[in-house]
């Protein structure tokens, strides 16, 4: 079931059954009123433990939750952790020495500040600063995560990023690459970290993606196709 | 009433609030990092200042900053976010009415494109405030929304702000009057608020929901 929401609409949910709450929705800690805190599609669906209940809103400010990728910056490092931030203002969040792969006490991984990292979130209380980890914890692998060298970030809007990154169809990502070879890391902090062979490319997969970001989805092969065609007839001088 | 959302890039949420007479741009930035003086140990601080459409802020924009703030504080849900700061600019592009006897049209303005503000930049809210403003003329007729001569022709103003729970008033956050009125007279005063809030509300939703649709 999906319908729009706004901040103190009432819902129906069974109260004789367990709820589970994600994003979007809050439990008063005085009335034990399960109400929507956010403007959105609310979605409520069936689990085997009950149900569901979590508000769909796009937004620019990331708060960090177990389980995201996310794309960060280090902004510090100290004797067993690196500060990372992860959204410009926010709280930094930690990234641990041994978050990585082959971590050892000895084995220190060799990241400096300005570096951006691939990482996961691995614990996210709100009382607590957020720890990412720079690998899969269940199998010690690297997973693609780590150092992302070279390339450009691109910032765009949270719900967009989620897009890019769950929605197989989504078309931005195959337009693009019918222009040219990238490398790419979507992270749902609104970041997005690409790598092209040549800059030009880079300048127009960058300009693309910032353009589609709040467009309807048939406008997008125009965007692309305009940007490839300004950087392609630049002379450089 | 229109809201033109998302009307500024770099902040996380903004308005520009226009009514026929008075003109508000709001911007929110949240959660972020606090200094260590406006740390709250278990919940979210709120920054808020508000900034007069000429000169600079007196005790006058002081007084509105404070009401808005005490309306603003009752609807965050400021316990999701422990040790986190929201930031709350409002800049009044038009007054709407003379400064230096009323400030009714500008509380009004600010309280509504705060929320607007909020909910764009998505920091948690448990209800919605939107806010009205009465004017009572010497004959006894309440007008909503009032005009400059209104207001200067009024025995009595009122600026009256609802929280809004399920699509419906539900209780006052804030009343703030001005000159001669009796019991009856605010009665009256707050059954046309509420017919004035409930239009508010719809237009609310409606701008809301053309926001999500984009996305």
């Amino acid at each position: 079931m999906t319908s729009l929401v706004i901040p103190g609409d009432r819902i129906s949910v069974d109260p004789e059954r367990p709820v589970q709450l994600g994003p979007g929705m809050y439990c008063d800690p005085r009335t034990q009123d399960i109400v929507p805190v956010n403007a959105g599609v609310l979605h409520i669906s069936e689990s085997k433990r009950g149900q569901t209940v979590y508000v769909d809103y796009d937004s620019k400010r990331y708060t960090p939750a177990v389980g995201d990728l996310v794309v960060g910056v280090i902004t510090g490092a100290f004797a067993d952790s690196y500060r990372v931030s992860l959204a410009s203002f926010s709280t930094p969040v930690s990234l641990s020495y041994m978050a990585f792969p082959n971590a050892s006490k000895k084995n220190r991984p060799t990241l400096v500040i300005g570096d951006l990292v691939y990482a996961r979130v691995c614990t996210a209380e709100k009382e607590l600063e957020a720890e990412i980890e720079c690998m899969d914890s269940t199998t010690g692998s690297e997973s693609g995560f780590g150092l992302l060298e070279n390339g450009t970030v691109v910032e765009v809007t949270l719900g967009f990023a989620r897009h890019l990154l769950f929605d197989d169809a989504f078309p931005l990502l195959r337009l693009l690459a019918q222009h040219c070879k990238f490398e790419i890391a979507i992270g749902v902090n609104g970041k997005i970290w690409i790598k092209t062979e040549e800059v030009k490319d880079t300048i127009a997969c960058y300009r693309s993606i910032k353009d589609c970001c709040g467009k309807p989805q048939e406008a997008f092969e125009e965007i692309i196709k305009q940007h490839f065609k300004t950087v392609t007839n630049t002379v450089e001088e | 009433m229109n809201a033109e959302i998302s009307y500024l890039d770099n902040v996380d949420g903004s308005c520009l609030y226009n009514t026929p007479h008075t003109r508000v741009v709001a911007s929110a930035t949240g959660p972020v990092e606090p200094k260590a003086r406006q740390e709250l140990p278990t919940q979210l601080a709120l920054e808020l200042s508000v900034r007069p459409a000429a000169g600079v802020a007196t005790t006058r924009e002081v007084r509105i900053q404070d009401s808005v703030r005490a309306v603003i504080t009752s609807i965050l849900a400021a316990y999701k976010y422990p040790r986190q700061l929201c930031q709350l600019t409002l800049q009044v592009l038009q007054a709407g009415e003379s400064e230096e006897l009323f400030h009714c049209l500008e509380l009004a303005a600010c309280v509504n494109s705060a929320v607007f503000a909020l909910v764009d930049a998505g920091v948690a809210l448990t209800a919605l405030a939107l806010a009205t403003t009465v004017a009572l003329a010497h004959d006894g007729t309440a007008t909503a929304e009032p005009s400059r001569q209104q207001l200067m022709d009024a025995r009595s103003v009122h600026t009256v702000v609802f929280r809004i729970v399920d699509g419906k008033p539900e209780d006052i956050l804030s009343m703030d009057s001005h000159g001669d009125f009796s019991e009856a007279d605010i009665l009256k005063v707050l059954d046309v608020a509420e017919t004035s809030a409930k239009q508010l509300n719809a237009q609310f939703r409606e701008t809301v929901l053309a926001r999500v649709n984009i996305v």
